[in-house]
């Protein structure tokens, strides 16, 4: 079963100007239900921009996307929001996290726009997760006082908060040391084992290793499909 | 609920700033307090130039080109002292050698200027003693010569004045004692009469005499010939209105420049965090025009919680003066620094919320993380 499904994909910036950039032309791809998926290519080749689209952070110049049934393209900004909010968690790589604030305020962010867990709910959703992703006993600590392991622990628990059919991850262990990358990933299959689809965007042939498929993209194109 | 939270979950961050605005409202009341008082003592200037004064001569004859005797009869050898106008205070001595001061008026002065508080009332009480001069016991009446005891600090003379009048009980009169020209700040002081007889005849030859307005058409030039030092009333006022006025100008450019670098500091500081934490909102579920939205109201709230403070301040401040009789902070003046801090507050955070609402959250969230 198709979660995702992208067909003739376009992203224009600067549209019509001098400086137009073309930065995806006609992607077509499908991620299955509980795939994993590694988006690889070059800087500038439009790996990011096809991930804020596939996270609704932006929307397509042109084509469709379907979104568990949903045509993305036709929603209005508010409805985006919400499905960023319930359908995807992101984990940035630089770990996007409010650093005066505590893990668990960190974490309890993306429950505070949606009426999924109320009252006595929130905590108890967050010390779940904050257990599940192995922080047990830091939930006070300010994330500025943490590792950059540590951080990534706390941006994949926001991530999952809301408990999402899709992760997306860009360059989740660029910046972490190989042993706390491996920790990372090991996280990330343990949530595929779970049903999650994780859709990462990485550099690192080794982590693209690790999932189920890779796709490169060239001058905003798909230009190989590779199914492990 | 949620919106709350959020809301409260991203101020949280900007209480400071909130205090920052409170001490510059308060510093902006302060620097109106002191323009006002600055601008009475001006207006005290120009009530010497309204009674035609301006082109006489302000003579200060104590403490300079080492003249030590200043006293009244070696000054009337040195120059015409008949048209000097000023206050000189005698030690008045009873038998039990008890000291007193007694002020005492040239002619000069109560003759020009009455206006100036030196009115004097004729109707005395039969029962009215002089409350200055306690030592002499006398029932005073106006127009007639008394003799009283004086001393220079060394002998006792005794001195024939006569009374012209009794000061307006209550009345306030300006007071010539620390009235110098040029080298100190000087300004006419504002002084509470209290029953004060003006006793006027010549001034005893040993009174002291520090300065005063020469009501004759001598040139100040004279007077700084012979040692002394002399500016006309009009040139005087002049320089210290142009020095207040200068002062004034100069604190207050400071406090604007201070609101305005201070405010805009923080915002501009804070923006990056500012943008950061509403592009992590809007990764989590929350729409640009929301967190655009949120962080003006909470714009809005940061200045609504200085001024409340501030408000509070003033009220503190304006209940302690008023109890102390010495208001210089009111709620006009309040106001008016609001009034400045929110024009300075709404140009200087322009700037940033415009780099803030104009920002993409997409270039913002891959970098760096949120402080």
């Amino acid at each position: 079963m198709n979660i995702i499904n992208i067909k003739d994909l376009h992203k224009k910036y600067n549209e019509g100007k001098d400086n137009e950039v073309h930065a995806l032309s006609g992607v077509d791809l499908t991620v299955e239900k509980a795939d994993s998926l590694a988006i690889m290519g070059v800087s500038g080749s439009g790996k990011s921009t096809l991930l804020n689209i596939l996270g609704c952070l932006d929307i397509p110049t042109s084509g469709t996307y379907i979104l568990k049934d949903e045509n993305i393209s036709d929603k209005s900004a508010s409805e985006l929001a919400k499905i960023r909010n319930k359908t995807i968690g992101f984990i940035l790589q630089s770990f996007g996290l409010i650093e005066s604030d505590s893990v668990y305020t960190n974490i309890k962010l993306p429950l505070l726009f949606s009426n999924k867990y109320v009252g006595k709910e929130v905590k108890k959703r967050v010390n779940s997760i904050i257990i599940e992703v192995g922080l047990k006993g830091l939930e006070k600590k300010k994330v500025r006082d943490m590792s950059g392991g540590q951080k990534q622990r706390v941006a994949i628990a926001r991530a999952l908060v809301n408990d999402p059919d899709i992760i997306l991850a860009d360059e989740p262990t660029s910046a972490l040391d190989s042993k706390t990358a491996s920790e990372i990933m090991a996280i990330f299959k343990d949530l595929q084992a779970k049903g999650k689809t994780i859709i990462i965007v990485t550099h690192d042939k080794h982590v693209a290793d690790q999932l189920d498929r890779t796709v490169y993209i060239k001058d905003g194109l798909l230009i190989d499909i590779d199914e492990v | 609920m949620n919106r709350i939270k959020i809301f409260l979950s991203n101020i949280r961050h900007s209480w400071l700033f909130s205090l920052v605005l409170m001490c510059e409202v308060v510093v902006c009341i302060c620097l109106f307090a002191i323009a006002s008082t600055s601008t009475t003592a001006v207006r005290g200037w120009s009530d010497y130039l309204n009674l035609n004064t301006a082109s006489k001569s302000l003579v200060a004859f104590d403490g300079y080109d080492d003249i030590n005797d200043t006293s009244y009869g070696t000054l009337s050898k040195m120059t015409d002292m008949s048209g000097l106008a000023t206050t000189v205070e005698l030690r008045d001595v009873n038998e039990d050698a008890v000291f007193s001061g007694i002020n005492i008026a040239t002619p000069a002065l109560a003759d020009n200027f009455d206006d100036m508080g030196f009115k004097f009332s004729g109707d005395v009480s039969s029962d009215y003693r002089e409350a200055y001069a306690t030592s002499s016991q006398t029932d005073y009446e106006i127009n007639k010569f008394y003799d009283i005891s004086a001393t220079d600090g060394i002998d006792i003379y005794s001195v024939r004045v006569k009374i012209i009048g009794i000061r307006d009980s209550n009345s306030k009169y300006y007071g010539f004692s620390t009235f110098k020209p040029l080298n100190e700040i000087v300004q006419p002081i504002l002084e509470e009469s209290i029953h004060g007889i003006l006793i006027c005849d010549n001034l005893p030859e040993f009174a002291k005499v520090e300065s005063g307005i020469m009501i004759n058409d001598i040139a100040p030039s004279h007077y700084n010939d012979l040692g002394f030092q002399a500016i006309t009333v009009r040139e005087y006022y002049d320089s210290k209105t142009s020095d207040e006025f200068d002062i004034l100008m100069y604190l207050a450019i400071c406090c604007i420049i201070f609101a305005a670098a201070s405010i805009l500091c923080n915002y501009v500081l804070n923006i990056d965090n500012i943008t950061k934490r509403s592009a992590v909102m809007y990764v989590c579920g929350e729409t640009k025009a929301s967190v655009v939205c949120m962080e003006a109201v909470k714009m809005v709230s940061v200045f609504s919680v200085g001024m409340a403070i501030s408000y509070g301040i003033t009220h503190l401040i304006i209940l302690t003066t008023a109890f102390n009789q010495g208001a210089i902070v009111t709620w006009a003046k309040f106001y008016q620094s609001v009034g400045v801090i929110l024009g300075v507050y709404l140009l200087s955070v322009l700037i940033g919320f415009v780099k803030f609402a104009r920002i993409n959250p997409l270039k913002v969230i891959g970098n760096e993380n949120v402080d």
